[in-house]
């Protein structure tokens, strides 16, 4: 699907300020599911904009000298997304755990595999994971497909409930959040489990989705579920998108979506993974200057027909 | 009567005396110079010492210490001598070892060859406090991440040398070496006749020469080096301020500096003035606040993307402190094996990790024979010494091991060697320990023949630590053709 995404986002300060510095973790990423044909990032005021290539992607850095009122960052990227079928390659019925008690799995993915700054490895989780087992086959990709469901069904999609820094804790205890408490939720207890998780930030095209998304999932593995709860508007595509990703024992890092209870595709544009939020945060910056500030963010993801 | 009238060995290792109260041949002729001195003239000389620390303003801070910030630095006026063929080992052990440890370094930022061999276990590096993931994959120039080393060497009862840590992030103390010696020299200017004492003083010019050629290519004909201090407030700012008057260099703090378009720049009454090398002396943590610590007031806002752009240079570079983690340290012999294929030449103590379950269970059953340390802490900070402890401290500790054993190693107590130090009118053995300091340029390793030998001033302690009340010697070390006897031992 060829996809094209307009991510803005509007900084209005409340006296002039200097010396702001911006790091932007934005563009997405090319592997063997997306191609990003072509991204461009604008800057007004006008600022000369540094790439590096990072752990975690390609990370864009500027900064502002002279006095400013504001500041509007434009990023807009064309992606080719062509992931294969995800379900195609899914063992939902065979017991696999042995390939996490591998040390050299447990070497290799510690970072995926330990508390991060976001994520607190809550012993209360362990519940969460009783329950998702028990609705869930042997398998592992079939407990995370029931973890994702389960969080979808308990937790509550709350804008303004939360902020970045709510902590895990009060996230569970009142169960509602947005798609990063949703993403945190899930990495607690699918690293508490010892499957490798990372936070994968990034966009979703939210148009006509059932319409394409039910034949290319001939597996669907949830059919007598997909209710009414599957045609609800999917969440995430107006700002930054959250989800969760996993190592499944035929070594690929599968996207599930808690927030919207559907396992990425297509439909999914991957910008940055890392432990937590904190690792991929679209905008991280610094200035000098009164701490009052406004921020707008926008993002539009259309689908295009030819590049 | 004699100044070592009486002088007591006690059954340590003592750097001047043989066990039958004869001096080492390499401080014989010292001690004849000594041993006939009247107090009072000794005295004299140790007040004039002190005249010159204070004009010179020599200090350092304590933390948490209320009588004020800066304390004059304890000197006792009877270096230490080590003989040329000591030396040499040490200089082996130390090159092989910082060899190592920069290999290590740039392994665990690259591919990791270690952790999948499994000569290190991987939990302990990639779990340490001070690994930077965001580093993997950077490369400093010339593949140089520690261009400045301070290791401390322990010697034990039997005489024999140990390393007991390393010092790869911003190692301080070099500026009382260089001091020492110039106000020993000053203070007793006949000591050193006919004696053949290697000089410490190009120290500086070899330092700045590594600086210098860590600038960028295009800039390497005149680059701007300035030496980064916390300020005032940091425990070694004496040490910054001499060091940037001896490199000739601004010394400057994170507000002097900012970073416009990847270029890091100094303020200047003239204007900005880029600058090419920073020898910082901030930790990692409080370089950028924009990377690490946005709280931090002490850093510069883009000094890590200018240095990832590599518009600047950085000594030492970011994320070394995972090769001075106390509990990798427990690893080192393996490390120098493992890059090097060659037995290490300098041991280490034997190190019990609070991370390894059995080791766990030794200390906390052993915490009246062992000296435990905290991993991530330096300067004396959160350590216990077991054997003379009370049960109540022993007791507190180890619930603090049980709460975070990743956080603690723990070491037998080593019988450290002692010299003679003086006290009121006599000489009386002090623990030491000896630090010194390695540079690593792009043209090899160099060690300036001198070091920093910390005394721990009261009677019977083995903390040497500035910071805990620590004194510091002038350090001899004797070129090859010296006249006197060298010892053959160790």
């Amino acid at each position: 699907m060829l996809l094209r995404v307009i991510h803005t986002t509007r900084y209005t300060y409340r006296e002039q300020v200097t010396e702001n510095h911006n790091e932007l973790r934005m563009m997405p990423q090319t592997d063997q599911d997306q191609i990003c044909l072509d991204f461009r990032i604008s800057v007004t005021p006008p600022a000369r904009v540094f790439a590096f290539d990072l752990p975690e992607g390609t990370m864009h850095y500027f900064n502002l000298r002279p006095p400013h009122a504001s500041l509007l960052i434009r990023a807009e990227a064309l992606v080719d997304t062509h992931p294969a079928n995800p379900f195609a390659g899914m063992n939902l019925a065979e017991d696999d755990s042995t390939f996490y008690q591998q040390e050299d799995i447990r070497i290799e993915w510690r970072r995926y595999l330990t508390a991060s700054r976001y994520v607190p490895l809550l012993p209360e989780t362990q519940r969460i994971a009783e329950m998702a087992r028990r609705q869930s086959g042997p398998g592992t990709a079939s407990f995370l497909i029931a973890l994702t469901r389960l969080l979808h069904r308990v937790m509550t999609y709350a804008p303004g409930s939360t902020h970045v820094n709510t902590p895990l804790r009060e996230v569970l205890e009142n169960k509602q959040g947005v798609c990063q408490d949703f993403a945190h939720l899930m990495l607690a207890v699918c690293r508490l489990c010892a499957i490798p998780a990372r936070y994968r930030s990034g966009y979703i095209y939210t148009g006509n989705l059932e319409q394409e998304q039910s034949p290319a999932s001939p597996n669907w593995p949830w059919p007598e579920s997909q209710d009414s709860e599957q045609h609800e508007q999917l969440i995430g595509g107006d700002a930054m998108h959250a989800w969760v990703e996993c190592l499944l024992p035929d070594g690929k890092w599968q996207g599930f979506d808690p927030t919207n209870n559907l396992v990425a595709d297509s439909h999914y544009i991957k910008v940055q993974a890392g432990r937590d939020y904190a690792d991929v945060a679209p905008v991280r910056g610094i200035y000098r200057g009164s701490a009052e500030q406004n921020m707008e963010t926008a993002v539009e993801v259309r689908k295009e027909q030819t590049v | 009567m004699s100044l070592f009238h009486n002088y007591q060995t006690e059954g340590f290792y003592d750097e001047m005396f043989l066990p039958n109260g004869s001096p080492r041949p390499h401080y014989k002729q010292l001690y004849e110079r000594l041993a006939n001195m009247p107090l009072e003239e000794y005295r004299r000389r140790c007040q004039l010492a002190d005249l010159t620390l204070v004009n010179q303003g020599i200090t350092f801070l304590v933390y948490g210490d209320e009588r004020g910030t800066e304390k004059p630095w304890p000197f006792d006026l009877i270096p230490r001598i080590i003989p040329a063929n000591e030396w040499n080992y040490i200089e082996r052990g130390l090159t092989q070892r910082l060899t190592a440890l920069n290999l290590f370094t740039h392994d665990i930022y690259h591919e990791q060859h270690i952790l999948r061999d499994k000569a290190v276990p991987a939990d302990l590096v990639l779990g340490a406090a001070h690994f930077r993931h965001e580093f993997m994959g950077a490369d400093p120039p010339g593949g140089i991440y520690v261009h400045i080393c301070g290791s401390d060497l322990i010697r034990d009862r039997q005489g024999s040398y140990y390393v007991l840590e390393d010092n790869l992030r911003t190692p301080s103390g070099v500026s009382y070496m260089l001091e020492n010696r110039i106000i020993l020299t000053r203070v007793f200017p006949h000591l050193f006749n006919n004696l053949n004492i290697q000089s410490v003083d190009h120290y500086t010019t070899r330092l700045m020469q590594n600086l210098r050629a860590l600038a960028p290519e295009h800039r390497r004909e005149s680059p701007v080096v300035v030496l980064l201090t916390p300020g005032v407030y940091n425990s070694a700012y004496y040490e910054h301020t001499f060091l940037a008057q001896q490199l000739g260099i601004e010394l400057v703090e994170g507000r002097d500096l900012f970073v416009d378009d990847c270029v890091v720049y100094m303020k200047t009454t003239h204007g900005p003035q880029r600058v090419d090398v920073i020898y910082r002396r901030v930790d990692d943590d409080y370089l950028d606040p924009l990377m690490f610590r946005p709280d931090s007031l002490l850093g510069v806002p883009g000094l890590v993307n200018a240095y990832r752009s590599g518009s600047v240079a950085l000594a030492n570079s970011i994320g070394t402190g995972v090769a001075d983690d106390k509990a990798v340290y427990a690893y080192t012999e393996n490390i120098v094996r493992y890059y090097l294929g060659e037995e290490p030449v300098l041991p280490i103590v034997e190190t019990y990790l609070g991370s390894n379950e059995k080791h766990l269970q030794h200390i906390l059953a052993n915490l009246d024979k062992l000296v435990v340390k905290s991993a991530n802490e330096s300067g004396g900070y959160g350590m216990l010494m077991g054997p003379s402890a009370t049960p109540q401290e022993r007791a507190l500790f180890a619930e603090k091991i049980k709460a975070s054993p990743r956080s603690y190693i723990a070491q037998p107590l080593i019988d450290i060697s002692r010299a003679p130090a003086f006290t009121e009118d006599h000489f009386e053995g002090r623990h030491i320990d000896l630090r010194p300091y390695i540079l690593y340029g792009s043209d090899g390793i160099t060690i300036v023949p001198g070091s920093l030998t910390r005394v721990a001033m009261r009677k019977g302690s083995y903390v040497v630590n500035s910071s805990q009340g620590g004194g510091s010697k002038d350090t001899w070390v004797l070129a090859e053709d010296t006249q006197m006897g060298v010892q053959t031992q160790c």
